[in-house]
């Protein structure tokens, strides 16, 4: 690039110097030619010395820029470029240098003959960096007019004002360049101390700029001094590498893309390159003639349209639009994408005082370069494409999930005249403290709630969460876009990263009250995950609670009792039924023993438990012959080791051929282990082994089959008062007692809130005297969630799954 | 602990949570406003059905 040769050299010598007006001002008011006389200012000075370097090498004359901070804080700039001119100015009098280090806008730069494009933050020059140097050396090497050999000139300048004419000082041979060495002025200047962090920052982005130009900096304040060199022939695709360090790219290599195309004033010369990340913001450095327009322009603009219009036709092309409304917006484009724009513009139009602003009218050059370059790459590399769009899709989904959200606390239609929701019953009450919301669902138990509540500090919120689908196969359970709103709105919060306050929290309890079914479940599931998701911090602030309505009554003459849960409803029973029953157990003509009380109600329980989880297991194993006979506490058939010795197997082949269940022994390769195999009704091969001794059910069956094992011993006599009824085996037992305990009692089994009348929903669930509520804990809900995450999975199986493995709890899948 | 939107672990103890990032959450909200989580049991009980990715199948007892 800087082979004098080969380039035509267009005439520059002190003719092209135009004089524009003088220093005085400079120093009067700094401020306004370098921005400030703090950091920034300072360091400026040095941006002017090397934007004459540089522009040297967009024209093609120069190869290297040297700086170089020197002890006393004064710093060099070195180019090999072709040196300023050194002949004398026709108008001025004085060597064509001393007018560009002395006159106020003068340069090569004012005359477009001269450089085809400029740079130079302010334009003001190096005359202003003279001005405001209290000492500065300039060397030159240049060869006279009509000679090949350069000769070294010299000239010292204090404050601007030149100590004498510059002179030639020795003989340079081929050497040629410019050499400037200032130390500012620190009775103008505030700041005098260079940071090597910030000229190294706008050195390297320089040198990213111009690719296949060295720049060295060098710090001497250093022991040993610090050397960095920045040389990039990647040019901009570098820089954009460097911009993406550390951070997980979509494409490997940045898209790059050069061209050329004729402008207003010549050639512009466009470069782009850009590549996107997994982030979500936006890196994008522009530049005119090197110089960082932070306020974008025409270049800017074109490069967005493009970009926009170029991702939009290649998805929609590759049918990846399918779930997309709209068009993508130049917003969803944007998102991880990090680019430089970098074009030449001969006689570059800014506005603005920085020149923070492109106005050059070249945003169609940079569009159809964009639009024809980057199609190209796309159509070439169609999975970076594919991926680029996804992104954006990505994107566009948020945006609209943003919208989605924002309008779930905008204020319309729902919402009465004081912004709440219409279907909220509110209370009197103001003090959020004393203040506790129902959440109810479904109208009509919404309604028994109004009348049941005590209106001072308790408001009613019913919410509709059932719907039968549109093939009517199924009900959904759900909270629409009006029960969250609704929600949001009555509790007072807001929802949102930024919105969300829960000092706003309109009542201090939030207590949701659904069926005690496994539907209210479902809803119950719905809002704590919502809860936990979007309001985390009203449950770590132990806001949310949970109703406790009565799944049973039971009424016995006038007295009435409410009963929670089917184990609390057992237990009831039993107690009833054992307060005047002893039961002989073993009877065969002789008795084992005798038992009443609390042992005969914990062994009545233990079989009440033993009869669900046999039920349990008789789906699995689908004989009642083959789980009887799993229940003998006698057998070991537990462990692995029990698994292994076959001998131990016999008794329970033995023991299955005593109930009339044919059955075989076989060893199992996989595990080393022996199972026992039976067939069902269907005649298909069942297995006693060691995979069934791991299922739940089967742990259950046998843990409790112990528990029970010493009074299990039928028949049984049941003795109250002077009645005997005997009993062939444990389930008849149960039945008795349990018909036993509810005799001359009426038993209602509450399907839904709605069953009550107003006065027993408050008397059960309501009133603070007599309720019981749950508490809602974070640990509770994280498993709410999970369970919630597994019922929306889209894996089919694993939810199956889960199902099946919870169907024994499947009416606690509520916390 | 997984990130219920795009499925990457999550440190359960975050600030967070469950959520990998704000993106998420927002996404999450959206689906939320947007009625798209739903439950769904059989209309009629004992009738399995499922359509993958929609809902599920549960049988009433």
């Amino acid at each position: 690039m800087a082979n004098e040769e080969q380039q035509s050299p267009a005439v520059y010598d002190s003719s092209s110097i135009k004089v524009l007006e003088g220093l005085e001002a400079v120093r009067k008011r700094p401020a306004m030619y370098i921005g400030s006389t703090r950091e920034a200012g300072l360091h400026h000075l040095v941006y002017e010395v090397v934007d004459n370097s540089v522009d040297e090498a967009l024209a093609g004359y120069a190869s290297e820029v040297e700086v170089v901070i020197h002890i006393d804080d004064s710093v060099s700039v070195m180019d090999n470029g072709r040196g300023i001119p050194v002949d004398i100015h026709a108008e001025e009098g004085v060597s064509a240098a001393q007018v560009v280090l002395t006159k106020l806008h003068a340069g090569g730069k004012f005359d477009s003959n001269s450089y085809k494009v400029s740079g130079g933050l302010h334009g003001v020059g190096v005359s202003c960096v003279n001005a405001l140097s209290e000492k500065l050396h300039l060397e030159v090497w240049r060869a006279p007019k009509g000679e090949k050999n350069s000769l070294t000139w010299e000239q010292d300048y204090e404050k601007g004002i030149p100590l004498g004419p510059l002179v030639s000082t020795g003989k340079a041979g081929k050497k040629t360049g410019t050499k400037i060495t200032f130390k500012p002025d620190p009775t103008i200047m505030e700041a005098t101390v260079f940071s090597y962090d910030t000229l190294a920052n706008r050195l390297r982005q320089l040198a990213f700029l111009n690719k296949g130009l060295k720049i060295t900096l060098t710090d001497e304040r250093e022991d040993p001094e610090k050397k960095t060199e920045f040389l990039y022939n990647g040019g901009i695709a570098e820089f954009i590498k460097h911009l993406n360090r550390g951070k997980a790219v979509l494409h490997e290599n940045p898209i790059y893309i050069e061209g050329e195309k004729e402008g207003p004033n010549g050639t512009v010369v466009i470069e782009i390159a850009l590549q996107y990340n997994d982030t979500y913001g936006e890196t994008l450095f522009s530049f005119a003639n090197n110089i960082n327009t932070v306020d974008g322009g025409t270049h800017l603009s074109g490069f967005r349209t493009a970009l926009t219009r170029t991702i939009n036709a290649f998805g929609q092309s590759a049918g990846l639009f399918k779930d997309v409304k709209e068009n993508l917006s130049g917003e969803d484009v944007r998102e991880g994408l990090t680019a430089v724009i970098s074009v030449k513009v001969p006689q570059p139009q800014f506005e603005g005082q920085t020149k923070g602003k492109l106005n050059s009218d070249i945003a169609g050059q940079v569009q159809s370069i964009m639009n024809d370059k980057l199609g190209e790459f796309f159509e070439k590399n169609p999975n970076v494409m594919k991926k680029i769009v996804s992104k954006a899709i990505d994107a566009a989904r948020a945006r609209e999930a943003a919208r989605k959200a924002r309008d779930l606390t905008r204020r319309k239609g729902v919402l009465d005249s004081g912004g709440l929701p219409g279907k909220l019953a509110d209370c009197q009450e103001r003090d959020p403290a004393k203040c506790e919301l129902f959440i109810v669902e479904g109208e009509s138990a919404g309604g028994t709630a109004k009348q049941g509540r005590d209106r001072r500090f308790q408001a009613i919120l019913p919410l509709k969460g059932k719907i039968l689908n549109v093939e009517k196969a199924r009900y959904d359970r759900m909270l629409g876009h009006d029960e969250i709103r609704a929600l949001i709105t009555a509790m007072g919060t807001g929802i949102g990263k930024d919105d969300f306050d829960a000092a706003k929290l309109r009542y201090h309890k939030i207590i949701i009250m659904t069926d005690a079914d496994v539907d209210g479940s479902h809803i119950r599931t719905l809002l704590l995950t919502f809860f936990f998701r979007h309001m985390k911090e009203l449950i770590e602030k132990e806001h949310i609670y949970i109703a406790q309505p009565p799944l049973y009554r039971i009424k016995r003459g006038k007295s009435e009792k409410y009963i929670k849960n089917d184990a609390e409803f057992t237990r009831e029973i039993m107690r009833r039924a054992t307060e005047n029953i002893s039961v002989q157990y073993g009877v065969n003509g002789t008795i084992k023993g005798t038992v009443e009380g609390g042992d005969l109600r914990a062994f009545l329980v233990g079989l009440d438990d033993f009869e669900q989880i046999a039920y349990k297991l008789e789906r699995r194993v689908r004989d009642s012959r083959v789980v009887e006979v799993l229940a003998d506490s006698t057998l070991k058939i537990d462990t692995k080791a029990d698994f292994t010795d076959v001998e131990n197997l016999q008794k329970l082949s033995e023991k299955l051929r005593a109930a009339n269940v044919e059955n075989t022994i076989s060893f199992e390769e996989e595990h080393s282990v022996h199972r026992v195999t039976f067939h069902d009704s269907t005649n298909a091969p069942r297995h006693i082994d060691l995979d069934l001794s791991h299922s739940a059910e089967y742990r259950r069956y046998r843990a409790t089959a112990k528990q029970i094992y010493e009074l299990n011993q039928p028949p049984f006599v049941v003795l109250k008062n002077e009645h005997r009824d005997t009993l062939a085996n444990w389930k008849e037992l149960l039945d008795h007692v349990k018909n036993e305990g509810k005799r001359d009692a009426s038993v209602q089994r509450y399907k839904g809130l709605g069953e009550m009348n107003a006065e027993q929903l408050a008397d059960t669930t309501m009133n603070p005297d007599k309720r019981t509520l749950l508490k809602v804990r974070l640990e509770d809900v994280v498993a709410s969630d999970m369970i919630f995450t597994t019922l929306m999975g889209e894996d089919v199986e694993s939810r199956r799954k889960f199902i099946e493995e919870n169907a024994l709890d499947v009416k606690n899948l509520d916390v | 602990m997984k990130c219920p939107i795009c499925k990457k672990p999550v440190d359960p103890y975050s600030q967070e949570a469950p959520f990998c990032g704000d993106r998420c959450r927002l996404l999450d909200l959206g689906n939320w406003a947007d009625g798209k989580y739903v439950i769904s049991t059989p209309a009629i009980p004992g009738v399995d059905f499922r359509v993958p990715g929609t809902d599920y199948g549960l049988d009433e007892e």
